[in-house]
């Protein structure tokens, strides 16, 4: 495998990693929201789906810079 | 049919080819021989050290298949080896000031490392040996590996890459070997979180402060916090403060990835690796190990080409999506420094 495949390679396994740490965080976040302010699954789904956002948007900004970098190279 | 006399090349063929064959024959004899060899050991130990529960004695009963699976399965929390402030951790969550099994493993590791590369690197800049042939070879080969994904702005992080290749991938395979994670003391140091996430945290300060100080405080702000995009108007300052925030989040994402991944895979690969163990003969862990021994490499490259990828990112502004790097100025600053050379020789 060249090295250009591999880095490849390792940029495709963050992927899934980015979007199910950012995702967890917005879940674990509105679940402490909601204990705080007792609307239960309220802030947990918008916190999933903030989460689930934010890490989609995250992907991008990672796949375009380090594609840039590479065809730069 | 012809009944032209052989030629000699034929001939010699003729004389390689039982060669061959015998050669291909008692290497399929030593194969079967060890596979034998060790299922007999495998025998030899159910019969006279039949396995035992965790933490009991040999000879304490032992239902097949649960007590064998649990048997030869680590737990995620490490063995506390020293403890100077005394107490034992509770829970995988907890902050206990102690020397681990895992922390122990890497010790032992990079002291052999180290060893290794001195005895390697001993002849010096004369004529070196075959050994230090081979580190020399190793290590261009990893040079060149990082120069073509990073340019010539990852340069100066290589060695930093083959450290961080070169522990992780022994800290990795010394897993594989039969004591470790069998004794008390000695665990596969990669299959502790702590270590992961130790290692992700010095790649996170690494490419923190590398970014800081390559780009200076205003650019390396200026990328999580891009205020000068209100001049373009209100809405396109907040989409940019929230892509940069999101920047910024996403810079705190990358050790737990780093970790999780790392820790994830050498664990889960243990863990495979003793249940496979517990309930088959030794012929099967022996084609999983060899399939361990190739993902752990690759576990070990993918962290430090992540790592260093990060670093030449963070050590880029944002200016570089329109063709400005900082990369650009690491070519600039060497003719730069032969121009004002030039200058002082023709004063």
């Amino acid at each position: 495998m060249s090295p250009r495949a591999f880095a490849y390679f390792a940029l495709f396994t963050e992927i899934g990693l980015v979007l199910f740490v950012t995702t967890l965080v917005g879940a674990l976040a509105g679940h402490w929201l909601d204990l705080q302010v007792g609307t239960n699954p309220l802030f947990v789904i918008s916190g999933f789906l903030g989460g689930a956002c934010i890490g989609a948007i995250a992907i991008h900004r990672l796949i375009s810079r380090f594609l840039a970098m590479l065809e730069d190279r | 049919m012809s009944s032209e006399p052989p030629t000699g090349d034929m001939t010699e063929a003729n004389h390689a080819g039982p060669a061959a064959a015998q050669r291909r024959s008692s290497a399929r004899t030593l194969v079967i021989a060890l596979v034998a060899l060790v299922i007999a050991i495998d025998v030899l130990a159910i019969l006279f050290v039949p396995p035992f529960p965790a933490g009991g004695k040999p000879g304490d009963a032992c239902d097949f298949p649960v007590c064998f699976i649990k048997g030869s399965l680590e737990l995620p929390a490490p063995h506390v080896l020293w403890a100077p402030f005394g107490g034992h951790p509770e829970g995988l969550l907890t902050f206990h000031v102690s020397v681990s099994s895992s922390m122990f493993t890497m010790w032992l590791v990079s002291g052999v490392l180290l060893l290794a590369i001195i005895l390697m690197s001993r002849g010096g800049p004369g004529v070196p040996g075959r050994l230090q042939n081979v580190l020399e070879w190793a290590y261009e080969k990893l040079h060149d590996f990082g120069t073509s994904l990073g340019g010539r702005a990852a340069a100066p992080y290589i060695p930093l890459f083959a450290s961080f290749f070169l522990l992780i991938l022994f800290s990795n395979w010394a897993g594989l070997v039969p004591p470790v994670g069998r004794v008390e003391f000695l665990r596969a140091p990669t299959s502790d979180v702590n270590v992961t996430i130790g290692l992700a945290l010095i790649s996170f300060a690494v490419f923190e402060i590398e970014g800081f100080r390559r780009l200076g405080a205003r650019a390396y702000l200026a990328k999580f916090f891009p205020v000068q995009e209100f001049r373009n108007g209100i809405a396109a300052g907040a989409i940019a403060m929230f892509v940069g925030l999101v920047e910024l989040m996403l810079d705190f994402v990358r050790p737990l990835t780093l970790s999780m991944r790392l820790f994830g895979n050498i664990y889960g690969g243990e863990v495979a690796l003793g249940v496979i163990t517990a309930l088959t003969l030794a012929v099967l862990p022996v084609a999983l190990l060899g399939l361990e021994f190739m993902l752990n490499f690759i576990q070990a490259l993918i962290f430090s080409v992540l790592s260093l990828m990060y670093i030449v990112l963070a050590i880029e502004s944002h200016g570089h999506e329109e063709g400005e790097t900082a990369h650009g100025a690491v070519e600039t600053a060497p003719r730069a420094s032969h121009q004002q050379a030039g200058a002082a020789a023709a004063h």
